[in-house]
């Protein structure tokens, strides 16, 4: 049944909404990459070069699956990576050794929920009390939560104290951490009682939920959590309430973890004795372990995915990464002050062509927000009918149009810059026909292979053109607000600036009402559509392929959303 | 012998000080990238100020050069900047990885090499020559990683089998520990058999025309005899100094085999170091390399005055 999901993927133009959708029946987080770096009021996977995506194979199930009963055992072997070097999931970006041995070893307040894309509650009892115009957030920590039977907790109660130290530490990390301007407007968090925490912020942020239930938000006991910025560099320091505990860790070589010997305090989850992750960077390696039963899940690109197609040992799975690809305009340049142009090149790009040409149609044309924000994404009907989403005729067409109406009928001529780092370079191969057909001729200047020095250059704006793709949480201030808010927004490398859509970003940001927000992120992305800042194209989907014998798998767009810990188990043969 | 070994390790003094400049130069070359690398987009000046005190970019090259030196000299080759472990703590139980590889790769060299290469001399310019000439040529060209992705991934496919990702120490189950080293040391080993089997070959080829074996024909010995006894030695004087310098390849050749064979050893180490642009592993694994590969060639040519006196002139 997933084989057969799958395999529209290469028969059928990729839909959109076919994917939003399918986010319960299909399922993928498996593959990814990752970008270099996230921005401090982000969340993001970052670090290194290295995978975005993790490793947290979720996939859907079957319906088979989804109404077996599960039972207990066997182990669950993972193979990819890498597997780094920072165990501190509070520190890295780098989401194997921090975000998947924590995501077993651990639990968030709030986490995020795949299905919705929207945060749901882990170790809180609930979603927290909104007071004070949104400025006091109070929580009720679950009372049965408890850290696994380890020193220095030995197997005491998950208390109000442990989250507000967390955060306050992730917060305190500064510089150090990826994570700490998330929590810039919090003023205070106060531990009323053992099981009551109140944050206090200094102005009202929806989205702090949202960044709360991300990756590597976990919560790590006071004990370690108070030793400061060192807290977590050695197996022993992972100690957290989540069903598994940590066995073995060797960076870039793999990590074991063992179900907790006290019992996890959820009931009716967190079937597998075990689990066994191995550092293979290599696909072909990747995909030889699958097929020679060494291991019982990975993460592949499209083309090797394609030899499990048609075999029933395995379910494939898929999901829309978060990362967006995108042609960025650097707007303090003279003539991309002028709308029209920025418009044109909006619609010049065939978007299909890209995810087509580049990434084997394993990719969702897009507009603003990636398709794994689920909730937050407007409506595939509506994106259809905006600017860029039509017939390529129809497109080329308007994009003259406009490109004579601000006097240069002919298009000009024009230097764009480009890395040849996760396929960037190919990108900007699509992206220099597309705009030829417009008259747009561009001469491409590839910086090289390392990924953060063409991120310097587009963080010191030394670009005119720039075609480029960027990884962030799929969630609305961390997908449109920093991305195009003239003063608030860390990644808005091409300067984009217009005070209406400022006041409507800040605006969305306060409003904890989700159905208020989500009115509002959709009327922001139709803004950014039909005024452009970056030329968003869409995303990227990743696949992973498990062994038909592991159940309730399912993908996540990245290495939130999902957890294996608690819902893989095995069937027995 | 101990007075050549001296002149030998003095001799090579130069060449471990060019490589350990290069080895610490080389990633200082762009020190910016090293910076964002860590940092990416949290980039910030101060942050970035934080990161290039801590690798000691701030001080002048001279001056962290020396630094570095000094400690090495002393046991201590940094720490990694992501697992905060010493470097020789981490790199201890890889180098037994690399080295059992590489031992392996080179017996199978041997063991390939040499007999088809005395073989392919015993029947100079007969089909089984052309065949097994045909058969060194193509271990030659062909690259070894090549081979090995096809062969791993034939065996997948057809068997479901590669060799185990659980490792095995050789001393507690030495069956499980060659049923992972075995592939990937003959393969690594074919390009190394190819040349060893050549080089023999042509030797073998040189010393079955000299006088005291046409003697030994005529003294009616047997060719096993002929071949063991009189030619073999002599022959395989100067394939020692193929398999030595086959060695410092084969070292150098584990850094792809081992992540295609999932194997926890140097060569791994590094390339996930340069990923992660983590300097002081990078530093230390380039130096160990550097380090076998001028041992390896003492060794050799130590051993070489031992069994030809006629070196030591």
């Amino acid at each position: 049944m997933a084989s057969n999901y799958w395999n529209r993927w290469w028969t059928r133009p990729a839909s959109r909404r076919r994917v939003l959708t399918s986010g319960g029946a299909a399922a993928a987080g498996l593959a990814g990459f990752a970008l270099v770096g996230c921005g401090d009021d982000d969340d993001e996977p970052a670090g290194t070069a290295s995978p975005a995506g993790t490793g947290t194979a979720a996939a859907t199930a079957s319906a088979t699956a989804q109404t077996a009963k599960p039972v207990a055992g066997g182990t669950y072997r993972y193979i990819g990576g890498p597997i780094g070097g920072l165990l501190d999931p509070h520190r890295t970006n780098t989401p194997f050794e921090s975000g998947v041995i924590w995501h077993w070893a651990g639990n968030f307040l709030v986490r995020f929920n795949i299905d919705t894309g929207l945060p749901e509650p882990d170790l809180a009892q609930a979603m927290p009390e909104v007071a004070s115009d949104g400025t006091d957030l109070t929580f009720k920590i679950r009372p049965d939560a408890k850290f696994q039977n380890k020193a220095p907790v030995n197997g005491r109660t998950v208390s109000a104290e442990d989250v507000k130290l967390t955060f306050e530490r992730i917060k305190g990390l500064g510089a150090k951490s990826p994570r700490s301007g998330n929590y810039a407007n919090v003023d205070t968090i106060t531990a009323v009682d053992a099981t009551t925490l109140k944050f206090k912020l200094k102005a009202p942020q929806a989205d702090l939920l949202n960044v709360m239930s991300d990756q590597y938000e976990l919560v790590l006991p006071k004990e370690i959590s108070s030793r400061g910025e060192e807290a977590v560099q050695k197996p022993e320091d992972v100690v957290g309430s989540g069903p598994y505990e940590l066995v073995s860790y060797q960076a870039g070589a793999g990590f074991e973890m063992k179900k907790r010997a006290d019992g996890y305090w959820k009931k009716d989850v967190a079937w597998v004795d075990g689990n066994k992750y191995t550092h293979q960077p290599d696909n072909q390696a990747k995909a030889n372990a699958l097929k020679a039963g060494e291991v019982d899940a990975t993460d592949l690109p499209v083309d090797l995915v394609k030899q499990f197609d048609k075999d029933p040992k395995y379910t494939i799975v898929s999901a829309p990464n978060p990362t967006r690809e995108c042609l960025l305009i650097n707007h303090t340049k003279e003539r991309y002050k002028d709308p029209r142009i920025r418009q044109a090149i909006w619609r010049a790009i065939d978007r299909k062509q890209v995810y087509d040409k580049v990434f084997a149609g394993a990719g969702i044309p897009g507009g603003p927000m990636s398709p794994a924000a689920k909730s937050w994404v407007l409506p595939e009907a509506e994106l259809a009918k905006m600017p860029g989403f039509g017939t390529r005729a129809q497109e080329l067409a308007e994009a003259k149009k406009l490109l004579a109406a601000a006097g240069v009928p002919d298009g000009f001529e024009e230097t764009i810059t480009t890395v040849t780092a996760f396929q960037a370079d190919l990108l900007n191969d699509v992206f220099v026909g597309n705009l030829a057909e417009i008259g747009i001729k561009l001469k491409t200047e590839n910086i090289g292979n390392d990924f953060s020095v063409f991120l310097q250059r587009e963080i010191r704006g030394e670009y005119n053109l720039a075609s480029t793709l960027f990884l962030s949480g799929p969630y609305p201030d961390a997908q449109l607000l920093i991305y195009h808010h003239t003063t608030k927004g860390s990644r808005n490398y091409g300067k984009f600036g217009s005070a209406e859509l400022d006041a409507k970003l800040e605006k969305q940001a306060t409003l904890y009402d989700t159905k208020a927000r989500q009115a509002l992120v959709f009327e922001i992305q139709r803004d950014i559509i039909n005024n452009p800042g970056p030329a968003w194209a869409g995303s990227r989907i990743g696949f992973g392929v498990a062994s038909s014998t592991l159940q309730n798998v399912k993908a996540s767009p990245f290495a939130a959303g999902y957890n294996p810990a608690e819902n893989y188990w095995f069937k027995k043969a | 012998m101990w007075k050549f070994a001296a002149r030998r390790i003095v001799l090579s003094l130069p060449t471990l000080f060019i490589v350990s400049f290069l080895a610490f130069g080389m990633i200082r070359i762009n020190p910016d990238a090293v910076v964002t690398a860590r940092l990416g987009e949290s980039f910030t000046e101060e942050a970035a100020k934080e990161v290039r005190a801590e690798y000691g970019l701030d001080n002048p090259f001279y001056v962290e050069y020396f630094k570095w030196i000094g400690n090495v000299l002393t046991g201590d080759l940094g720490s990694s900047a992501l697992s905060f472990e010493p470097v020789s703590a981490e790199l201890g139980p890889k180098i037994a990885v690399t080295l059992q590889l590489a031992l392996f790769a080179i017996l199978f060299a041997i063991v390939i090499g040499v007999p088809i290469g005395v073989y392919s001399a015993m029947r100079q310019d007969r089909w089984p020559d052309y065949f097994l000439r045909s058969f060194a040529i193509a271990g030659l060209s062909v690259p070894g990683f090549y081979v090995a992705t096809l062969v791993l991934t034939l065996f997948a496919i057809q068997f479901s089998w590669i060799p185990p990702l659980d490792k095995t120490q050789f001393w507690s189950d030495p069956m499980e520990n060659l049923q992972q080293y075995a592939l990937p040391a003959f393969i690594l080993s074919l390009a190394t058999s190819a040349s060893v089997m050549r080089y023999a070959r042509t030797m073998m080829l040189d010393v079955l025309r000299q006088d005291y074996i046409r003697t030994a024909w005529a003294k009616g010995m047997r060719e096993r005899m002929v071949i063991s006894r009189h030619a073999l030695r002599n022959a395989m004087l100067p394939v020692i100094t193929i398999l030595g310098l086959a060695m410092a390849n084969l070292i150098g050749g584990t850094v792809i085999f081992e992540s295609l064979f999932t194997l926890q050893g140097v060569g791994s180490y590094l390339v996930y170091s340069v990923a992660q642009r983590d300097f002081a592993p990078v530093q230390a694994v380039t130096l160990f390399f550097a380090v076998a590969v001028i041992l390896i060639n003492l060794l050799v040519d130590v051993s070489y005055t031992l069994l030809d006196p006629r070196a030591k002139v």
